[in-house]
């Protein structure tokens, strides 16, 4: 059963929810992606061994800064929907699976994680604590709030559906009952709308993809509470330094494990 | 209608804004999103999932739309 605890964990229903989303938009290609990501995801859960160190990325933002703006003004003229973007999406698609999946392994699925129940453990109970929500006055803060923005994700998301259901029961309504796609996809009709985008959305990629690479190098073997070593220094680079887990609590994930 | 479906993205949207400055400027218990998603992304499997919806957040406005 070990080998699919990774099933246990949110990532895969929420990625197959989304495959029921896609078959009823009868998009083959976001099917058999999702689907696929599920599948890849359930895969490596099943890796052994560690990964050499390789690093890859620059961690100076200003290097950062300007690779992601050179990308958005060489790629934004590029026609919506046109040949030449879809090979430029297509690549970094290719180079993002490249680093998520041949790089290092960075946090393989923790082993009855003391945090499976979500951010909100309660002190003693395996509550992680970020340094990002470090303030001068408060020293550092749980992540206790997490829930305000899984409410405003899921309001977001369900309203989404909403349009989209009302569209596919009345195709005649789509102007009444736009989605979030449609509302934004024709702001990229023009370029200057692309270059802002591509450049949003490259920076956001250079934060997503960094994480998996700037990981300590681990062995598969360690798990349970070791898994969560990972975290203190995978995220350790942001603006409020390091994430910081309770030791005691990180103990107490540690002899859970061991049951 | 439309002005309707359109306000609630708006204030979604909003709320989202507030949130993050919330978290930053008073001593709400909420945190950043930056540290929600750094501790979301702690598995392996939401490392993935999340990198596989940024890219397809690309494709889809720029490659894929119709």
């Amino acid at each position: 059963m070990g080998r699919w605890r990774v099933l246990r964990e949110p990532t895969v229903p929420i990625l197959l929810l989304a495959c029921v989303v896609h078959a009823v938009r009868r998009n083959l290609f976001d099917l058999l992606l999702f689907g696929g990501t599920a599948v890849l995801i359930v895969v490596d859960s099943w890796r052994t061994g560690t990964r050499p160190a390789t690093r890859t990325t620059s961690r100076s933002p200003i290097w950062a800064t300007v690779a992601v703006l050179a990308f958005a003004v060489s790629a934004g003229p590029l026609p919506q929907s046109g040949t030449a973007i879809r090979v430029v999406m297509a690549a970094a698609g290719l180079v993002a699976l490249a680093l998520v999946t041949i790089g290092r392994v960075a946090s393989e699925t923790p082993v009855d994680d003391p945090g499976d129940a979500g951010p909100e453990h309660g002190r003693g109970a395996g509550s992680l604590r970020a340094g990002a929500d470090r303030d001068p006055d408060h020293g550092t803060r749980s992540l206790r709030g997490w829930w305000a923005w899984a409410a405003l994700g899921v309001l977001a998301c369900l309203w989404e559906l909403t349009s989209f259901a009302i569209q596919q029961a009345d195709p005649a309504s789509e102007a009444a009952h736009p989605t979030a796609s449609d509302l934004i996809g024709p702001l990229l009709g023009s370029w200057p709308g692309r270059m802002v985008f591509l450049a949003l959305w490259a920076a956001a990629g250079w934060w997503v993809l960094r994480r998996p690479m700037d990981a300590p190098q681990r062995s598969s073997g360690a798990a349970g509470g070791a898994g969560d070593e990972s975290v203190s220094e995978a995220a350790g680079d942001d603006a409020g330094g390091p994430l910081e887990i309770d030791r005691p609590e990180q103990a107490a994930g540690g002899a859970e494990a061991s049951r | 209608m439309r002005v309707i479906t359109i306000g609630v993205f708006v204030l979604i949207g909003l709320a989202l804004l507030a949130t993050e400055l919330l978290a930053r400027r008073t001593r709400l218990r909420v945190p950043p999103l930056g540290a929600v998603l750094r501790w979301a992304m702690r598995r392996r499997s939401a490392q993935i999932g999340i990198a596989m919806a940024w890219w397809w957040i690309g494709w889809h406005f720029l490659a894929d739309w119709t």
